[in-house]
C-alpha cells in the first residue's frame, strides 16, 4: 500500500469515527467509487485513460468516440487530493459561504437563522442555529486548523 | 515523513470535533441560504423593498426560521419566514427556501413568479396564466403547485 493510499486510508477512518463527519467520509467515497470522469477528447493527453484504450480502433471509430465521456478509476495521489478538496470545502468553504450569508442578512437586521425539520420530519433531522458572532469567530480559526492539518496530510 | 499516528494526531489536534456542519443536510442548507442572499442581493440591485415575514404574517421576525428539508409553502407548525421582495411598479415576490415544487410531468421546475394580488401567493412559471380559485388552500394560500408540461423551463 502506497503512503498516499494509507493516508487516505487513515483520514477516511477518522471520519467515519464521528457522526459529524460520517457523511463526508460516504460522499467521498461515493466519488471514489464513480471514478474520474473526462471528454474523450480531453482525455487522449492523459496517459491513464490511453491504457485503457482498445488498441485496434480505427481513426473513424476514434473519432467518433470524441463526443462521450470515459472514466477511470482515481489514482492514489488524485484520491489524497479528493479528499484534501473535501475538508476543504467543509472546514473553509463553508464557514466562509455562512458567513457571507449571515453578513448579507445581517444589513436587513437578521443575526440568526434558525433550521427547523418540516411538519413531517425526516430522519435524523433535528434544529440548530446560526448566528453571525459565532460564524464569524469559529470561521478563522477553522480556516487556520484545517491549513495545519492539510499541511501534515501533504 | 507523515505516519498514520502523525496524521491522527494532528486530526484529534485540529479537526476532530469542530465540524461547522454535522450531516449533508446541514451544508446543503448552508448553500441553499447563501443562494437565498445571493438572490436578495441581486434583487436590491435592481432597486426593490426586501423585507422578511413568517407564515402567520409577522413581519420582519427576530430571527428567520427555515425547513431543513422541503415541505409545503404553507405551513404554520413552525411559522417559517420567507423574504418579500417589492418593486415599486407593485411587482411583489416571495423567495421561499425548502418548498416542494410538483411538476405533473415529472421534470424539475423553477420557482419564477409571484402573484401580487394582496396575500393570495400563487408561484407559477413567467409565462403561464393565473392559477385557477381551486387552487387555492381555504386560507387563501396555494397548497401544492402543479402546472402544465412544458410549461416550465427544463
Amino acid at each position: 500500500m502506497s503512503i498516499d493510499s494509507e493516508k487516505v486510508e487513515s483520514v477516511l477512518s477518522l471520519l467515519r469515527d464521528s457522526d459529524s463527519t460520517r457523511w463526508v467520509a460516504d460522499q467521498v467515497l461515493s466519488s471514489f467509487s464513480q471514478g474520474l470522469s473526462m471528454n474523450v477528447k480531453d482525455a487522449e493527453s492523459d496517459d491513464r485513460f490511453n491504457a485503457l484504450e482498445p488498441a485496434n480502433l480505427t481513426t473513424r471509430e476514434r473519432r467518433k468516440r470524441e463526443k462521450y465521456e470515459t472514466t477511470r478509476a482515481y489514482t492514489e495521489q488524485e484520491k489524497l487530493k479528493l479528499l484534501r478538496d473535501a475538508l476543504e470545502t467543509l472546514y473553509v468553504e463553508l464557514p466562509a459561504i455562512q458567513v457571507a450569508s449571515l453578513n448579507a442578512l445581517a444589513e436587513f437586521g437578521v443575526t440568526t437563522v434558525e433550521f427547523v425539520p418540516p411538519d413531517e420530519p425526516e430522519q435524523a433531522e433535528s434544529s440548530y442555529t446560526v448566528n453571525l458572532a459565532t460564524a464569524n469567530s469559529e470561521q478563522q480559526s477553522l480556516a487556520r486548523n484545517f491549513a495545519a492539518f492539510a499541511e501534515e496530510m501533504g | 515523513v507523515t505516519t498514520q499516528t502523525d496524521l491522527a494526531a494532528a486530526y484529534g489536534k485540529f479537526l476532530a470535533g469542530n465540524a461547522p456542519v454535522h450531516s449533508s443536510g446541514q451544508a446543503n442548507d448552508a448553500f441553499e441560504l447563501y443562494t437565498l442572499c445571493l438572490v436578495l442581493q441581486a434583487a436590491g440591485e435592481e432597486g426593490s423593498r426586501i423585507s422578511f415575514e413568517s407564515s402567520l404574517g409577522v413581519a420582519n421576525p427576530s430571527a428567520l426560521r427555515f425547513r431543513t428539508s422541503p415541505d409545503r409553502i404553507f405551513s404554520t407548525t413552525a411559522d417559517y419566514t420567507h423574504a418579500v421582495i417589492e418593486f415599486a411598479d407593485e411587482l411583489r415576490f416571495e423567495a421561499h427556501m425548502g418548498v416542494y415544487v410538483e411538476g405533473l410531468a415529472g421534470g424539475y421546475a423553477r420557482v419564477r413568479r409571484l402573484d401580487h394580488r394582496s396575500s393570495r401567493g400563487s408561484i407559477l412559471p413567467a409565462n403561464s396564466s393565473p392559477p385557477e380559485e381551486s387552487q387555492y388552500g381555504t386560507d387563501g394560500r396555494m397548497q401544492v403547485l402543479h402546472w402544465k408540461p412544458g410549461d416550465c423551463s427544463r
